[in-house]
């Protein structure tokens, strides 16, 4: 029975250990992410191109940003593919968020990290996009402002527009 | 993790614990585990608008000789868009919550893989780095309304009509009618009621129960979608408008039309002119038009012309369109030539006939003519223009022969006084006719000043034959100007 007694007490003491883990903090301002940014895959050097949009920071009760979302564009060769994004920032850093990407289609999902430059600005200038896993190519660096400024709307209207990607043969 | 159990709600003052994390991430934000990759994917755009809890939802652990270690999930709120490709509907959004009265922030991205199913992944980042990721799944009841979101068997219910929102109100009305013309634009004037002043085109949809995709154009400000239908076809056609809010609640008013379909006024025919006497084995030209009282005067493809050579016997297609080249092979009389018109909608005929003889051709084809301009086939009835004196009357004919060059016929033009319109020659007009014009398919005439004197305007062409043939307009030139 004191065994019983003691097991229930450590588990009690272990739940609430845990119910202190789910404790809102302050996060590093995610807004400084938000816009519209493309450029070429470079890693592999293949031909492609990657759009990123952030385009909502939500805000935590008390005014905390808190979890953005967006979009992200890719063209790879022949493919175009279309992913709503869903993440937020690196805990530790105000540079970097990691993000999860929905393929519309059924594809799989998969996560992308995201950090900003220049290191220390307030707002981001350009972006380098990197696979975090499952992504259809393993970097995007130096990502440029869009011009002009695209939104997730717009771009995923352009897609419906669009003719398919031709593929430019060397 | 997986002993987790959904209790109802919790009452005020229900006893409850505290659990780990990750129980909340899957809780909260309820997503299943992804389908088998590569699932083709569908758009569904009723993933849109702003879903809220409608109760607080208690989840505990099931340890039986545990105090009650629950959590009580409340005031969830989240909000969804729909974004369409070529591979299917996306989602995204987010929303806020409260977790035993602490509140937090979620994001959502998702796929659509079916009608009323998606995909979704969501962030807590106060969940921290590694519990914030979940994936899961949601299903929409087919109202749109409620959503519910699941992970590993647990479920989180919403609803957009748990937010506070009022759902817009709709009205339709179309100002004319019920009945319309076929090809006339009709006005459908809607009306909407509702917390939001202004709509996104894309949530003001018309449809039509008869026809897809209705053709016209939107015309939307504020609370007042408008649509002017252009091109719907003969029937009677359910048109329903649906607005959907900002936060995805929906409603739909119908209005009833049908669309009329008349069919064309008699054709009229120009050429040949009645009793005319036709050259078998040469080019005869015919020219008519004819006028649908919805549409205007009808296209050539509405145009059919036809050729009885044997009285009683039957009506032989011989071309169609304004204007068209038949030859007689063998001599007849009578032979009844029709023109067909039939509306551009394909529900009504009307037909025109004119009776000539084809008489042995002399091995020597007449030419054949036709004036050009002004066109009359852009008018209706028999007065083909009217000129003031003050103006130059410019004229513009076409002459083929079989045998002759232009250069080599005979050309001619008269203008000949008539008693009024589709009168006879005036034996006494009130001033002189103009000088005939010889030698050219164009003429530009002065008409001398004497009132509202009524022209026929004659164009012939006579071959090296000797054969002649003509073509006449009327016109009328008045003296009196208004400025």
């Amino acid at each position: 029975m004191k065994s019983r007694i003691l097991l229930a007490v450590v588990v009690l003491g272990a739940i609430v250990a845990w119910a202190r883990c789910y404790n809102p903090r302050p996060l590093p301002d995610a807004v400084f992410f938000l816009g519209c940014f493309n450029g070429a895959v470079t890693d592999p050097p293949i031909e492609g191109k990657v759009t990123v949009v952030i385009e909502t920071v939500v805000i935590e009760p008390g005014g905390i940003a808190g979890p953005i979302t967006g979009c992200i564009q890719t063209v790879i060769g022949l493919k175009a593919q279309f992913a709503t994004l869903s993440g937020s920032l690196d805990p530790e850093t105000s540079q970097r968020a990691v993000m999860t990407a929905m393929p519309a289609g059924g594809d799989t999902p998969f996560d992308v990290l995201i950090a900003r430059e220049p290191v220390g600005a307030v707002k981001a200038v350009e972006i380098d996009v990197t696979d975090a896993g499952g992504a259809p190519f393993t970097q995007a660096a130096n990502l440029a402002r869009c011009a002009p400024v695209v939104t997730c709307a717009a771009l995923a209207a352009s897609m419906r527009s669009a003719p398919a990607p031709v593929l430019e043969l060397p | 993790m997986t002993n987790l159990e959904p209790k109802p709600a919790a009452s005020a003052g229900a006893p409850r614990g505290w659990m780990r994390g990750r129980t909340f991430a899957a809780v909260l934000v309820a997503f299943a585990l992804a389908p088998a990759a590569g699932a083709q994917g569908r758009a569904d755009a009723r993933f849109f608008g702003t879903y809220c809890q409608p109760s607080p939802q208690e989840f505990c652990k099931s340890i039986r000789f545990l105090p009650d270690p629950c959590v009580t999930l409340s005031g969830a709120r989240i909000s969804l868009d729909h974004l369409e490709v070529p591979a299917g509907g996306t989602v995204r959004g987010g929303g806020t919550f409260r977790l035993d009265g602490k509140p937090g922030a979620l994001a959502v991205a998702g796929s659509v893989t079916g009608l009323g199913r998606a995909r979704l992944a969501g962030t807590i980042p106060a969940l921290g780095e590694e519990n914030m990721r979940q994936q899961g799944s949601a299903t929409l009841s087919s109202d749109g309304i409620e959503l519910r979101a699941s992970v590993q068997n647990r479920t989180v219910v919403l609803r957009k009509d748990a937010c506070g929102n009022d759902a817009p109100v709709v009205t339709l009305a179309v100002p004319s009618g019920p009945a319309f013309a076929f090809g006339q634009p009709i006005f459908f004037d809607g009306r909407v009621v509702d917390e939001d002043t202004s709509f996104p085109l894309e949530r003001m949809v018309f449809r039509s129960s008869r026809q897809s995709p209705m053709p016209g154009f939107l015309s939307a400000a504020g609370q007042t979608p408008g649509f002017v239908a252009t091109g719907l076809v003969p029937g009677e056609h359910r048109v329903t408008l649906t607005v959907t809010d900002s936060g995805g609640l929906t409603d739909r008013a119908s209005v009833r039309v049908t669309i009329v379909d008349r069919p064309p006024e008699t054709p009229v025919i120009f050429l040949p002119a009645a009793g005319a006497t036709l050259a078998a084995g040469a080019p005869v030209l015919l020219q008519g038009h004819a006028h649908d009282p919805d549409t205007g005067f009808l296209p050539d493809p509405s145009l059919a012309w036809s050729a009885q050579v044997v009285p009683g016997g039957p009506f032989v297609p011989i071309g169609g369109g304004h204007e068209t080249t038949a030859v007689f092979a063998d001599p007849a009389d009578p032979v009844v030539i029709r023109l067909t018109a039939t509306s551009t909608a394909g529900g009504g005929q009307s037909t025109a006939a004119r009776t000539v003889r084809v008489v042995p051709g002399g091995g020597d084809a007449p030419p054949v003519v036709v004036i050009r301009e002004p066109d009359r086939l852009t008018v209706g009835g028999s007065l083909v223009r009217s000129y003031a004196v003050t103006e130059t009357a410019h004229f513009v004919a076409s002459a083929f022969d079989s045998e002759d060059a232009i250069g080599d016929l005979d050309l001619r033009w008269t203008f000949i006084a008539l008693t009024g319109l589709d009168g006879a020659p005036d034996p006494a007009p009130p001033v002189p006719n103009p000088d005939p014009v010889t030698g050219s398919l164009t003429a530009d005439v002065d008409f001398p000043p004497g009132g509202t004197i009524f022209y026929r305007v004659v164009f012939e062409a006579t071959d090296s034959a000797g054969q002649t043939t003509s073509d006449s307009i009327q016109i009328v030139v008045s003296s009196n100007i208004l400025l």
